[in-house]
């Protein structure tokens, strides 16, 4: 295993599992359309020919080793030679040097220099192109134009494989982009009819090996015009000078991968030209031609015009791209803006930021969104069911500072399955006081966004292994178990949009909580003085009172003798009146305290409490031969024991008075709820006051919570104040439980009270 | 109780006192009443009361808390920083019967706390008891006739 990083992997022992390390500038061989020599960079004597040199009919390639370089051209030849070499820079592309005659068959020369000596390929000129050159530069012209006039990347990228096809008469022209990850997607495409599409489709990292990457960020253009060519060798393998295979980095006739080959011809390639696209010195994606129907030589003229073009493209496509980024990150910009507005002027947030002109899904490129604020759950758009949502942002809770992000969640997070199969992606900020305050963006699965134009699920026709992996369809399926489970990446300003919302959000749930600490401040300021009003003003007025009732009966002891009927009545209900109105104010008075009274809860037995409000009612309960149930013990409770008796004394009291049964009887118990709500709450238990009294008719049964409401008149049921059931309302609602009843005219009332609040 | 011995009685409702007066007179009580109607009456009437003879100073108070001017708590925590008048039971005798001012009223030093009926019948039976208690069953100290 040691030996195993030594050994050089080249054409000869390439797989498909280590072309990724093949040294394929190594090769050692070219493509037959040109002959290559490699000669001493002073000297010009030959040392290493391709096998296909006795084209030039000087002997084999053998017989040229050794010998000057003077022994191919002739005198004129090598003096154009010697000028245009002498210009040549190491380690840059090919330079078209001269074009000479040689054996009858006139040759395109290019050099370059390597490793301390010269490259010369001599390549047979191709066919004359199509088009003249003047129209050639015609399309050239308008289509710069039309790039130029293009809006977007894609559509910019539509273009310029268009004119690229139209100046090559390539059959097939692909943009064809790369990902941070490496892997590639074709972003345009302009295709002979009957062709197969490959627009949308995406490729693996692996595709064009990082070897390859680096050849092609060396020149601009690559060409293979005959996908079925034989290599042909250079002899000998090694060379003299460097004692190493020669460096084939530069040249454009080296041989080329196997792989390629095999892929192209998986394809149905015959030919193919590579453009490679730079942003800012880094390779940005490639244009490749393809030619499906023959082989396609490209002669110098036309190549020189696809360089030019493809330098022109990536200078206006960085241009187009950043200027698309930046209108990107304006969108965000602006719906941020838009939704900080909305924001100060909407008392919700969430309505802030899910209504109006802007909602939070309106800019950012995301599928749904969730607000989770104060225990409240929102949803916006494809988002999980709620209760994933707040598992998920239980989870998030703890690992958000300030924002974080994810684009493989089901690694990230304990994902549900269901939720699973929605997102892929989410994108956390921080908006509230507690951890679980969360404005959340989701993404889906990448993949499933992406649409290929092809046949993804089109069996691979000639069996399994390289050929199955080795074509378009192959190269999808790879990309798509690589990106499995995984969404778009968040990008920087994505990530910077949602701080800044985040953050603006929560400058105005602070700013809110300020205002609500203030008005709760003002609210138990005008309550404590509403309270020292009630008992101001119920003392003024039981004074009077307590005179007018006082002189009342001192009349009536020392009068009555002397009046008449009429007249004894009549003191007799002024009486009446003031004991009425005493307790009126008595109500007042208890009601007013409820509002301010802290409530102490304590450990508290009801069964006491009973006892004492059967105390307080003995003398209602003996004059009603009424009857006081309570079928099972009650139990001990936490629970103010001032307001819980102040409850049972108005509910039992009212089933008292409101009585005109036989027999009358008033049940006090309670039932436990096991199981009658979800696991994560528990239920208090539920207590009640039935009794077999008149009833309530439905459509009163809100109406007797209202203060002062009274069904019935003064005077039948001996009266009441109006105020009893608001009092016990108000001492639940202190204790954080409910009250609700249940009532059939002529059978009875049935009224039930928690003292708890339902809570997780 | 000494018979002749006056009772202090601190009251600002005219009605109240004469309530309070016409019970007391009911069920047998017959001391003469002395009455203060604010806080303000009542310092001046503490800072006479060392020139008054020990049959005129009072042996017993009825306060009520809602005065006029100074509350009546205050003048309670006055009473019983008064030389003379600290020892003498103190009854609060009011409309009030909300638990704080119960409370407060003991922690000022009150023997009892009343809170005032509205009908004249429970009015005699509490001034009845009052009676009972106070003049009747227990020992008044006798600070107020020596000091």
């Amino acid at each position: 295993m040691s030996s195993a990083p030594e050994q050089r992997v080249t054409a000869k022992n390439v797989t498909l599992e280590n072309c990724d390390r093949e040294q394929i500038q190594y090769s050692n061989a070219v493509q037959p359309h040109a002959v290559l020599l490699v000669i001493d960079k002073n000297s010009h004597v030959i040392l290493q020919a391709s096998a296909n040199a006795h084209q030039l009919e000087r002997g084999t390639a053998r017989d040229l080793i050794g010998r000057p370089l003077q022994d191919i051209f002739d005198t004129e030849q090598y003096s154009r030679f010697a000028e245009s070499a002498a210009k040549l820079k190491p380690a840059a592309a090919p330079r078209h040097l001269f074009s000479a005659s040689v054996a009858g068959e006139v040759r395109d020369v290019f050099g370059h220099c390597i490793d301390g000596c010269m490259i010369l390929e001599l390549e047979r000129q191709g066919p004359h192109v199509d088009l003249a050159q003047s129209q050639l530069y015609r399309e050239l012209r308008s289509g710069i134009a039309q790039l130029n006039a293009s809006t977007t990347v894609v559509e910019f990228l539509e273009e310029a494989v268009h004119v690229i096809a139209k100046c090559t008469g390539f059959e097939r022209v692909m943009a064809y982009r790369f990902h941070p990850d490496g892997s590639g997607e074709v972003v345009a495409e302009t295709v002979h009819k009957g062709l197969e599409r490959y627009l949308g489709l995406h490729y693996p990292a692996a595709d064009i090996p990082k070897p390859a990457r680096r050849l092609f960020s060396l020149t601009w253009l690559r060409h293979l015009p005959d996908v079925s060519y034989q290599p042909i060798p250079i002899i000998p393998e090694i060379n003299s000078a460097s004692n190493d295979t020669v460096d084939l980095s530069y040249a454009f006739s080296r041989s080329v991968s196997a792989m390629y080959t095999e892929y192209l011809k998986n394809m149905g390639v015959k030919a193919t030209l590579v453009l490679t696209l730079f942003k800012a010195d880094k390779l940005w994606g490639l244009i490749s031609c393809m030619h499906h129907s023959a082989p396609r030589h490209l002669n110098i003229e036309v190549r020189g015009i696809c360089e030019m073009l493809a330098q022109t493209i990536s200078l206006l496509m960085s241009a187009k791209e950043d200027a698309e980024f930046a209108s990107y990150r304006a969108a965000l910009s602006a719906c941020l803006e838009r939704l900080t507005n909305q924001l100060a002027l909407r008392p919700s947030i969430v309505e802030a930021l899910t209504t109006g002109d802007a909602t939070l899904l309106d800019a950012i490129d995301a599928c749904g969104a969730a607000i989770l604020l104060d225990s409240e759950v929102t949803l916006l758009g494809r988002t999980p069911v709620k209760k994933d949502v707040e598992r998920l942002a239980d989870q998030i809770a703890i690992k958000v500072q300030n924002t974080w992000s994810s684009d493989m969640l089901t690694t990230d997070c304990e994902l549900t399955e269901r939720a699973a199969t929605l997102i892929s992606g989410v994108l956390a900020t921080r908006i509230g006081h507690t951890e679980t305050d969360l404005l959340l963006w989701f993404r889906p699965e990448y993949r499933e966004t992406v649409s290929w134009a092809g046949d993804p699920s089109k069996p691979v026709v000639r069996g399994l292994g390289r050929e199955a992996r080795l074509n378009p369809n192959g190269s999808f399926d790879v990309w798509r178990s690589e990106v499995r489970a995984r969404a778009k990446p968040w990008l920087d300003c994505e990530i910077d949009f949602a701080s800044k919302l985040g953050r603006g959000i929560l400058e105005v749930v602070i700013e809110r909580a300020r205002t609500f600490a203030k008005l709760n401040q003002d609210l138990s300021r005008s309550n404590r003085e509403l309270e020292e009003f009630v008992y101001t003003a119920s003392h003024d007025l039981k004074t009077p009172l307590r005179g007018i009732a006082s002189y009342a009966q001192i009349l009536q002891r020392s009068a009555n003798a002397r009046l008449d009927e009429p007249n004894r009545d009549r003191i007799e209900n002024i009486l009446k009146l003031t004991k009425r109105m005493d307790s009126v104010i008595e109500g007042l008075l208890r009601y007013s305290e409820l509002g301010h009274a802290s409530l102490t809860r304590e450990d508290v037995d009801l069964n006491e409490v009973c006892q004492h409000v059967q105390e307080m009612l003995a003398v209602e309960i003996q004059r009603k031969g009424a009857e006081l149930r309570i079928p099972r013990a009650l139990p001990r409770v936490q629970c103010d024991v001032r307001w819980v008796e102040q409850i049972l004394l108005n509910l039992i009291g009212n089933g008292l008075k409101y009585n005109d049964n036989e027999r009358p009887w008033v049940e006090i118990g309670y039932q436990n709820r096991p199981g009658t709500t979800p696991a994560r709450r528990v239920a208090p238990p539920v207590f009640y006051v039935r009794d077999n009294g008149i009833g309530i008719a439905q459509e009163n049964t809100g109406a007797i919570f209202r203060l002062f409401h009274r069904l019935h008149s003064q005077d039948t049921f001996g009266g009441g104040t109006g105020l009893g059931l608001s009092i016990v309302a108000r001492a639940v609602e202190r204790h954080e439980g409910r009250l609700w009843l249940e009532s059939e005219v002529g059978t009875g009332t049935t009224f039930f009270f928690t003292l708890s609040a339902e809570t997780k | 109780m000494r018979e002749n011995s006056p009772l202090l009685v601190i009251e600002d409702s005219d009605d109240d006192f004469a309530i309070l007066a016409t019970c007391l007179k009911s069920v047998g009580v017959s001391n003469r009443l002395i009455r203060c109607a604010s806080g303000e009456e009542t310092r001046t009437f503490l800072q006479t009361i060392d020139s008054l003879p020990l049959a005129q100073r009072p042996c017993f108070v009825f306060i009520d808390l809602n005065l006029p001017g100074t509350h009546g708590s205050e003048v309670l925590k006055e009473l019983k920083a008064h030389a003379i008048l600290a020892p003498i039971p103190a009854v609060v005798l009011t409309t009030s019967s909300r638990p704080s001012d119960v409370d407060e009223a003991y922690k000022n030093g009150a023997a009892g706390f009343l809170s005032k009926p509205i009908d004249l019948e429970n009015f005699e039976k509490m001034v009845q008891q009052v009676a009972e208690y106070w003049f009747a069953c227990v020992k008044l100290p006798t600070a107020a006739t020596h000091a």
